[in-house]
């Protein structure tokens, strides 16, 4: 489980669909069908299946009380056998709760869940990072991702701000945050580049920091083809 | 143990072109370890390579996304790249070599600097200049990167800035599995057995497609060619190779409609494809990395070298290989337009030389036939049959005599240029003289810099002559003509040297400018020698049996 989250309460109640199932409602939302959520969760996977059967990692953004996540794990799984993830990012924390206290959450050891609102929380996430930079699928559980636009909206254009001072709190390795604790925290890592360049004695981690900075500026076609 | 690390962050050919050096530096002694640095996704090719022991990889996707996705910040890339590399200096290298000379691969190995005993190629220091570990490495970051048509080989770069010595044909074949082999040597015995078992089978492997449009054989040429290879009375079978992609499948799918779907054609990835190859009598296909695999497994091979390839840097090594491409100089200029002039009758005469004993080819103007043949220097080309330009090969040969008495004090000028007394002509005077021109200006610009140093020594005078001078010198060295070498050479010295005092700088200065004068001198000489075996005849009849197939081409060149 991720950190929960410390927004204010949305007011929130649970009804009951027309098939029985509970549901949850925030702000006069439904989060599923008021119907038959069974349904729903199904026509959405059926909606999404090629991105199923293309990726095994799948980054979902909305939870709901998962009915979806189901249907997702039931593909993934026809799909991929049990070589698969799910990472659910869900900003609403009392949400995961109350589905985990009803028995809506799947019991697949394949699926982790976020709930923070902060967003430098979660791109601060060791696991989370590694996940999402493997290029993972991502569906949007629609009215989840509706009632959170601006916070999704967010996440999913997020602009690191690339300062020392952030950097700081990422979960960096001793000897990268050892080699910029000799930089000032306002500095960004393209100002740093200047500085560890015309530095008169380079460190050895200041020797891939420059070898990064010359990638972030060439393509792998470039990059082959530039000589020292 | 005996510990050696290669890092290779290059692509497919690249690699299968390192098993030469890997082989040589698992044979220096008895308990030798080779460690091949590689990105992910060429993880599969380096580890066909027979004495490579370890593969380690970088993620490249993973280290661009982190480096170059707003979503990230960029502080991930370099704890990525930490994190995977710590590893490496765990350990103490007896010898790392810089192969992919690009600028993150010249980062690492400097970044694992401390714990290497001897770096082979460019590296950074801690003051941040560059360092080249040889003569090999400097010609190999900053002669051959500008010289389209390269005088050495990156086979012998390879070798000789990591052992001193160069090349020479010794292939030890790539891994194969024998689940592979079994398989291919069962299908491939159908098919002689399908046409009668007949000692003159040949099975022609013939690789369908690139990665890249320019390099590909045209599609009309090729099926013009398969009829051909199929309309002849000698059994000679193709079988069109291919990579599991669906590009490949459907460019298979349409060549096949062609031909009644009654094509043999095999489909392989990397792993499977050297079991495939070594099956072949024999095997035609653009410049792509097969040529490399097919070089480890001693098949005889057809290079067909279209758009703007590094021919002569990356060439088949095998000496029973030929390579046809546009004349040299009509290549440099408009590869795309000419590349359609390719006709299918230039590749099955090709065909026809490399699989018949004393058969001479008729290539059509505009294209030339080049074969692999091995000096004092290692690899080069031979032009054998078809079209040059006499200019661009007197270059080649000026230029690799001068490279030869550089790196390894031998011009061998008896091997290089006795072939050109042939090819005397007005234009090849002409173009002597340009270049003589050029060595003269060159040279008066060095003595002009000589002077200003002279100057400069005096109490209180200012450097403004002397930088000025250096600049005047050293634009020089942009230069196409063969008088630039020397030059690139002291540039690549004068840039990398940081002197803490004036005094020191001069001193530096003065003794790599004289240096420059009787490295000058010396290509005036082998320029000389040259002309001498041009327009004089001046050369001894003793040669040797290379030299003698030289001449024989040439005068096959002009019949």
């Amino acid at each position: 489980m991720g950190t929960s989250s410390n927004q204010t309460k949305p007011e929130y109640h649970v009804k009951e669909a027309r098939n029985g199932s509970s549901i949850p409602v925030i702000n006069g939302v439904h989060l599923h069908s008021s119907y038959d959520p069974q349904r729903e969760a199904e026509a959405f996977v059926e909606k999404n299946i090629s991105t199923l059967e293309k990726h095994r990692h799948i980054l979902l953004l909305g939870l709901g009380f998962a009915y979806h996540l189901e249907k997702i794990l039931e593909a993934l799984s026809e799909n991929h056998g049990n070589n698969f993830k799910v990472v659910v990012i869900e900003p609403n924390g009392h949400l995961l709760e109350e589905a985990k206290e009803r028995g809506k959450l799947p019991s697949s050891k394949n699926v982790v869940y976020y709930t923070t609102a902060d967003i430098t929380k979660l791109y601060s996430q060791k696991e989370l990072i590694e996940f999402l930079v493997g290029h993972p699928g991502i569906l949007m559980h629609p009215a989840s991702f509706n009632l959170n636009r601006a916070f999704f909206e967010s996440f999913l254009s997020w602009n690191a701000k690339n300062t020392i001072e952030e950097a700081r709190e990422l979960p960096l390795n001793e000897e990268v945050q050892s080699f910029l604790a000799h930089y000032q925290d306002y500095v960004q890592f393209s100002e740093l580049s200047e500085e560890v360049r015309t530095s008169s004695e380079i460190s050895d981690l200041g020797h891939l920091f420059m070898g990064i900075q010359n990638m972030k500026q060439s393509s792998f076609n470039e990059q082959t083809e530039n000589e020292v | 143990m005996k510990s050696s690390l290669i890092i290779n962050l290059k692509r497919v050919g690249d690699i299968l072109s390192t098993s030469l050096l890997a082989s040589k530096l698992k044979t220096e002694s008895s308990d030798s370890h080779v460690t091949m640095l590689v990105y992910q996704e060429f993880e599969q090719t380096a580890r066909l390579l027979p004495d490579v022991d370890e593969v380690i990889t970088i993620d490249r996707k993973k280290l661009e996304t982190f480096s170059k996705s707003n979503l990230f910040s960029d502080f991930y890339a370099l704890n990525y790249l930490y994190e995977t590399l710590s590893p490496l200096t765990q350990k103490r290298w007896d010898n790392a070599v810089n192969i992919s000379n690009d600028l993150l691969s010249t980062r690492i190995i400097s970044f694992l600097a401390d714990e290497v005993e001897i770096i082979s190629g460019i590296s950074y220091g801690k003051d941040q200049s560059i360092k080249a570990s040889s003569d090999w490495a400097i010609v190999y970051n900053d002669i051959l990167p500008g010289r389209l048509n390269a005088p050495v080989h990156f086979q012998d770069v390879y070798q000789g800035m990591t052992t001193g010595e160069t090349s020479l044909y010794e292939p030890t074949a790539l891994k194969t599995k024998s689940k592979y082999d079994n398989q291919t040597a069962t299908n491939f015995a159908k098919i002689r057995e399908a046409y009668g078992n007949d000692e003159s089978i040949r099975l022609i492997g013939i690789q369908a497609k690139t990665s890249t449009k320019s390099k590909d054989i045209p599609f009309g040429t090729l099926v013009q060619f398969i009829q051909l290879l199929k309309s002849q009375d000698k059994p000679w079978i193709p079988i069109i190779l291919s990579a599991p992609t669906e590009k490949d499948r459907e460019f298979i799918h349409r060549l096949n409609y062609k031909f009644d779907n009654k094509l043999i054609s095999v489909e392989s990835d990397m792993q499977a494809l050297p079991s495939i190859v070594r099956n072949l009598d024999a095997l035609v296909t653009p410049d792509t990395a097969i040529k490399h695999v097919a070089d480890s497994m001693r098949v005889p091979t057809l290079e067909v070298s279209l758009g703007n390839s590094p021919l002569f840097k990356q060439g088949t090594i095998n000496p029973e290989s030929i390579i046809l491409t546009h004349r040299i100089d009509l290549r440099e200029r408009k590869p795309e337009r000419d590349r359609h002039l390719l006709m299918p009758e230039d590749l099955m005469q090709s065909l026809h030389y490399l699989l018949e004993d004393h058969y001479r080819p008729h290539i059509e103007g505009g294209f030339t036939l080049y074969q692999p043949a091995y000096d004092k220097l290692g690899l080069r080309y031979v032009s054998v049959f078809g079209d040059i330009k006499p200019e661009v090969e007197a270059q080649r040969a000026i230029e690799r005599s001068y490279l030869g008495k550089y790196l390894i004090n031998d011009a061998q000028t008896d091997t290089l240029f006795p072939s050109f007394q042939r090819l005397k002509s007005e234009e090849l005077q002409s173009w002597i003289e340009q270049e003589k021109a050029f060595i003269t200006d060159a040279s008066k610009a060095l003595l002009r810099t000589l002077r200003a140093l002279g100057k400069a020594k005096d109490p209180g005078s200012s450097p403004e002559y002397i930088i000025k001078s250096l600049d005047q010198l050293m634009s020089f060295s942009e230069s196409g003509h063969v008088g630039a070498l020397p030059l690139k050479v002291f540039r690549f010295k004068v840039e990398n040297f940081f002197g803490k005092t004036q005094e020191e700088n001069l001193q530096f200065f003065e003794s790599h400018l004289f240096e420059l004068k009787a490295e000058t001198q010396s290509l005036i000489s082998i320029v000389n020698d040259f002309e001498n075996i041009v327009s004089k005849g001046r050369i001894s009849r003793s040669r040797n049996k290379e030299t003698a197939r030289d001449v024989n081409n040439i005068s096959t060149i002009e019949q």
